[in-house]
């Protein structure tokens, strides 16, 4: 659903209240030319930069709060870690082949039953875009499939060229090395960045963002949305902690890809 | 462009959101409700269908109302004829 802009301001407004004016400097942002032109970018300049992975909806929505909503393939997807990178390594083959999706209908809390995608491919259970009403089941799938394939063209294309910053943000807990391991897939097809978001604890408060590698930054949240309840937005803070990992992450050098993509790009482009 | 090129991308867009769109090239996607990111979607089907060519990636992040459509569509196939 997309918002008016007067809509948007009401429930910025509502929700997030004062934390967007003063969450750059709050997370060390550097005065001068760089933090004035962060502090200038407003939430929806900032949290159109980004594009979830996963593994839940909780992103989307709040982009869609701040009044960005761009295509994004797993966006509205609940998509296994573990399956990532190799569906990355793999150019997504497969991921809008009929065969290996099964909508099915399922009652949302809304009270409105709605097309939910069983995904053989990417291991998920994800939204359809279709409304109940206006297609039956076997002309959704042939939608759906189509649907897949141009968000499969433009993701190929958007990580080859690094054009988004990725965020992964989990309720359940990660190990390190499973976000490295799609951080490193990512940059095998491109200069990409990542986020990963996660629940605050003693390692890294509430707001605290942190690189780990150049082009993959570690970010903690005071509250992410439960998995039965995936677009409820639990907290106020996803301004300020966006602001503070687009300044991490845009301050470093692009990493680039491993040296046989670049190599496979440079002979693709006549580079 | 054309004013048929214009009208013609218009009724496409009113065809997928299913109310009426002014031929109005000033139209934002953020103007209407139903004009969401799946909305979208459906909305470069219905081009690529229509003018019979497949839109890039590039062209697809620059959808944001009738303006860019008609652009892209202008720029890839020309003017049409009524």
């Amino acid at each position: 659903m997309k918002f008016s802009r007067r809509h948007i301001v009401a429930r910025l407004a509502r929700v997030w209240g004062t934390l967007r004016d003063g969450a750059a400097t709050e997370h060390g942002v550097a005065p001068g030319p760089a933090g004035d032109m962060l502090a200038a970018l407003s939430d929806g300049d900032v949290f159109d930069q980004f594009e979830s992975l996963g593994d839940g909806c909780e992103f989307a929505a709040v982009q869609q709060l701040a009044g960005v909503d761009r295509l994004g393939l797993f966006k509205w997807a609940g998509v296994d870690l573990a399956a990532l990178p190799g569906l990355i390594d793999d150019d997504l083959a497969g991921v809008d082949d009929p065969a290996r999706i099964v909508l099915r209908l399922e009652n949302r809390p809304s009270g409105r039953p709605e097309y939910m995608i069983d995904h053989y491919r990417m291991g998920c259970t994800m939204h359809a875009a279709p409304s109940v009403a206006d297609l039956d089941i076997a002309e959704a799938t042939a939608r759906e499939a189509r649907r897949l394939t141009i968000m499969k063209r433009k993701f190929q294309a958007d990580v080859r060229a690094g054009r988004r910053i990725y965020l992964y943000a989990s309720l359940a807990p990660r190990p390190i090395g499973q976000i490295e391991a799609l951080f490193d897939a990512l940059c095998r097809r491109g200069p990409n960045r990542l986020l990963f978001v996660r629940q605050a604890d003693a390692t890294l408060a509430a707001g605290e963002v942190r690189l780990r590698r150049p082009g993959l930054a570690e970010g903690a949240i005071d509250a992410l949305a439960s998995y039965d309840a995936g677009t409820t937005i639990r907290t106020a803070m996803w301004p300020q902690l966006m602001r503070a990992a687009h300044a991490l992450l845009t301050r470093e050098p692009m990493p680039g890809p491993a040296p046989e993509t670049a190599l496979e790009t440079a002979l693709e482009t006549g580079a | 462009m054309t004013a048929a090129l214009i009208v013609e991308v218009a009724r496409i867009v009113s065809t997928v959101l299913r109310e009426p769109v002014a031929a109005d090239p000033a139209l934002l996607a953020t103007d209407f409700a139903r004009w969401d990111s799946h909305a979208t979607v459906e909305i470069i089907f219905a081009i690529e269908d229509r003018f019979g060519f497949e839109m890039s990636p590039e062209q697809m992040e620059r959808v944001a109302g009738l303006a860019s459509l008609i652009d892209i569509v202008g720029a890839t196939i020309g003017e049409i004829v009524p």
